[in-house]
């Protein structure tokens, strides 16, 4: 990696952070607000903070909290209903150059952005223009803010690929955006971002599309990057576990207002405000290891006999678990074929994946995007057939179920999907969605159903009067709920999950958490959870299965499995939580 | 890329014959005798002579069954051959050939004027931070839509014709005369243009590659030329097609209103006089119009957008 190439400036031309060095970004009593059908929502309410340069500092916060309307008015790209409706922005250690970006007319912006101030996207994914190649849209940045030609801007666009650690940086630069992996497109912004070599770098999020091996290897490059130059990082993220890691001072936000600032390592120790000891105690990447794998600790009986009963075995082979088995999975394949049929290209998505989920108990499913975890949970719930391999659902094998077996396996196995918001129909109410497997499977009458509607939405701790409210008027946390009590209707057997907490706020995600754990308890469920998540599945399951290009590389305990990881892929994982460090450092 | 080619040519075959299939066995199952109102037109009296109409059927072929008439018609297309116009007596082919290139001058100069206007429309609407511009400017299109073609068309020639006579009410001599009725078309067309490109640029400027492109230092004005654009046009592209068939259409209302030759006055004269192979001919040239213009669409759109021609070649 030459990433000394980005830079032409090093980090010795910047004041160090600390002393008596102006900070390169003083925001002070920030106030912003949003003009809404009902009058204005105030979103940001008096914010003060300072980033100094080659200081990483963290704005945490939930979603509501105002942190990512501070980041768009710092780079002065709030939505066309928001404004900075008070305070004062500055921007630049340096009094001569500093600039008040909170009453900075619109043709002076154009020279600051790109040029003084970085943005780092969120979603890599759709963050590059889809039509321009890569090496275009990385000059037009050079091309912006340096009037030199078409040609020297390109070339210098290939040095930043080849900077932000891009193979073949002259091949990449005439490719497009969907040419890319979603890691590879983070790179090219950071590289735009870099570019121009800012004071400083919104980093909004940057890293919470990506896989958590690929979001290490991104964060650890804007470090670098940054480090060397000596530019300011003001990276927003709703993973305290992340900022944790990579801030040199956490501030925390809720409701528009910092509740809590300070160094990291004092405010993951010594936290003064409720709200951040409750983040933090929802954060799953940061809670002390014997609390996540409490399911596996309360046993340590059972643990040993595994253990005695295969001393040799190598952890792979062994089928997890006591107990009859609810589900048995066995040489599970599924193929999908790549272009015209006579290339003979095609992924294995799931290839041989065998393991078996003893009833009662939760059984996860780690790996990143493409791993095969979701094609196996579809394979699962008889969805979609498998090439090779069978699954069987309490000793009937799913993929041959006809009529009224399939039936009868539809109401005992029950999907909880990932995305709370499009898993519910817009158009139904709450109650309604819950009633909808009952109706379909012609269960009481309408006075019995009613009563049982209430019955779910009581188990799942929603409030009766939710009961007429329609998805969009429900909260992420609530409409997951809702989606749980509907999965529990025809009191199924096996529920599998499908990273249902993934698109929920930490606090939320740690209740929604907490509910299914209890619910397995009291109605004796099977959990099939499918994770990216190591630090959520280590609170969930008891056993794991680590799938890698789908194949499972590893299965086990889930507390062996974390501790001690056989396969490198599982300990490149584990090592890649964020919080890792944070951990660490405590110890 | 040549199965892509490959495909979207049997597709455009297969689509002509079906429309010519359809039109033939809607006009056969007209309730009515292409003879005897081509004798009633040309007769004197009442007096038609049962021979001469049996010649006459034997000459056009009505004398044989269904699907052998459907087969001669379809193998006569084929070879170029769309029969002789009932009522003239002219081939049909000649008709066609004839009215054509006046239709053409007018559906280019329309399409160009909607295009151009449908998008200056939208670029303005979606480029504007001003609500009030913007709320304005996008009433505008579905206005466009909405007033009927002969309406407009009266309308301009009450004004600028017959009030201030800047432009010539009928007839096909020189540019001037195709002012009026190319207006007239382009309304509506220009209309669809600009809710269809208003809609793909707004909701390109709230995509986050927009957001990415501003970050740089972007002006408004450099996002919307080199982001915004494109990424709306590509989709608009294929509206292209579907207004051919629009133009085609709504020549048949203007060449009547401002009695210009061309493909659509033919199309409503023969549909009056009943001249079954001259609407069959109309039909099918139509077809063939709508069909290229769509497959050219489709081939020109892999080199268009690099999306659909560059696979992903991510590690």
């Amino acid at each position: 990696m030459t990433a000394e190439a980005l830079t032409t400036r090093t980090a010795d031309d910047r004041a160090r952070p600390g002393g008596d060095a102006r900070p390169v970004l003083v925001v002070r009593d920030l106030h912003v607000t949003y003009r809404g059908t009902d009058g204005d929502v105030p979103a940001v309410r008096g914010v003060d903070l300072d980033v100094h340069a080659g200081e990483v500092v963290a704005l945490v916060g939930e979603s509501g909290s105002g942190k990512s309307s501070t980041a768009h008015a710092v780079v002065g790209l709030l939505p066309a209903n928001g404004a900075v409706t008070g305070g004062a922005l500055t921007l630049g250690d340096d009094p001569r150059t500093a600039l008040d970006l909170a009453t900075l007319p619109e043709r002076a912006w154009s020279r600051v952005r790109g040029a003084r101030l970085g943005l780092v996207p969120q979603d890599p994914g759709v963050a590059l223009d889809p039509v321009q190649r890569i090496g275009d849209q990385v000059a037009e940045v050079l091309r912006i803010h340096h009037r030199t030609s078409r040609r020297a801007a390109y070339a210098r666009a290939v040095e930043i690929l080849d900077a932000v650690g891009l193979d073949a940086p002259a091949v990449r630069a005439r490719q497009h955006p969907h040419q890319l992996s979603g890691g590879m497109r983070q790179r090219v912004l950071i590289g735009i971002a870099l570019a121009c070599e800012p004071e400083l770098v919104v980093a909004d999020e940057p890293t919470s599309a990506l896989d958590v091996t690929v979001q290490r290897r991104v964060l650890d490059l804007l470090a670098d990057l940054t480090a060397r130059t000596g530019t300011a990082v003001l990276l927003i993220t709703h993973d305290l576990a992340l900022a944790a890691d990579r801030a040199d001072r956490v501030v925390v936000m809720k409701d528009g207002r910092v509740v809590e600032h300070g160094a990291t390592a004092q405010v993951l120790r010594a936290p003064r405000h409720a709200y951040t000891r409750e983040l933090l105690a929802a954060a799953p990447g940061l809670a002390p290891r014997d609390a996540g794998g409490a399911p596996t600790a309360a046993r340590p009986a059972a643990r040993t006999s595994l253990r005695a009963a295969s001393p040799v075995a190598p952890r792979e082979d062994v089928a997890v678990g006591d107990g009859p088995a609810l589900l048995e999975v066995d040489g599970l394949t599924r193929t999908f074929r790549l272009g015209p049929r006579r290339t003979g290209d095609v992924l294995r998505a799931v290839d041989g994946v065998t393991f078996r989920v003893p009833r009662g108990s939760a059984f996860a499913l780690v790996g990143e995007s493409g791993s095969g975890k979701s094609t196996t949970a579809r394979l699962v719930l008889g969805l979609d057939r498998p090439d090779a391999g069978t699954v069987r659902f309490d000793g009937v094998a799913v993929a041959g179920a006809r009529g009224d077996a399939l039936r009868d396996l539809r109401r005992r196995t029950q999907l909880v999907h990932q995305d709370p918001s499009t898993a519910l129909d817009p158009r139904f109410t709450v109650a309604r969605a819950v009633d909808e497997p009952l109706r379909a499977h012609r269960v009481g009458t309408p006075a019995e159903r009613r009563e049982r509607v209430a019955d779910l939405l009581a188990q799942v701790h929603l409030s009766p009067d939710l009961a007429r409210r329609r998805p969009a008027e429900l909260s992420g946390g609530q409409r997951q709920r809702v989606a749980i009590a509907r999965a529990l209707a025809l009191d199924p057997e096996l529920l599998v999950l499908d990273e249902p907490t993934s698109a929920l706020d930490v606090s939320v995600q740690a209740r929604v958490l907490e509910l299914l754990a209890d619910l397995r308890e009291r109605r004796g469920l099977t959990y099939l959870f499918i994770s990216h998540d190591l630090a959520v599945v280590r609170r969930v399951a008891e056993h794991v299965g680590v799938m890698r290009a789908g194949r499972l590389v590893e299965t086990g305990r889930t507390a062996d499995v974390f501790d001690d990881p056989r396969d490198p892929y599982t300990a490149e994982l584990v090592g890649a939580i964020p919080g890792t460090h944070a951990r660490e450092d405590q110890r | 890329m040549t199965r892509y080619v490959l495909h979207r040519v049997v597709g455009a075959a297969a689509v002509l014959l079906a429309a010519f299939t359809a039109a033939f066995a809607v006009l056969y199952l007209l309730p009515s005798d292409p003879v005897s109102i081509m004798l009633d037109q040309s007769s004197t009296g009442g007096y038609v002579d049962p021979a001469q109409v049996d010649a006459l059927r034997a000459r056009y072929g009505l004398d044989q069954g269904p699907l052998q008439q459907y087969l001669g018609a379809l193998g006569r297309t084929l070879r170029g051959d769309l029969g002789t116009s009932v009522a003239s007596g002219a081939p049909v082919a000649g008709l066609i050939a004839a009215a054509l290139p006046e239709t053409a001058r007018l559906a280019a100069l329309a399409l160009g004027l909607a295009v151009v206007g449908g998008g200056a429309l939208a670029t303005a609407a979606t480029w504007t931070r001003s609500a009030r511009l913007r709320g304005f400017l996008l009433a505008l299109p579905p206005l466009g839509v909405a007033v009927p073609t002969f309406w407009v068309g009266l309308v301009l020639l009450q004004v600028l014709s017959f009030r201030y006579p800047l432009f010539p009410a009928v007839g096909n001599r020189g540019v001037a005369s195709l002012v009026l009725p190319a207006v007239t078309l382009a309304i509506p067309l220009g209309a669809t243009v600009a809710q269809v490109l208003a809609h793909g640029m707004g909701a390109a400027w709230r995509a986050p590659y927009v957001e990415t492109a501003l970050a740089k230092g972007a002006t408004r004005t450099r996002v919307q030329l080199h982001h915004v654009t494109r990424n709306a046009v590509l989709p608009a592209l294929t509206l292209l097609g579907v207004l051919v068939g629009n133009v085609l259409a709504g020549s048949v209302v203007v060449e009547t209103v401002f009695s210009r030759q061309g493909f659509g006055r033919l199309v409503q004269s023969a549909v009056t006089t009943q001249d079954i192979p001259v609407v069959l001919g109309l039909v099918v040239v139509a077809a063939a119009v709508f069909v290229v213009v769509n497959l050219l669409v489709d081939l020109a759109y892999p080199l268009l957008d690099p999306r659909l021609t560059r696979g992903r070649a991510a590690a």
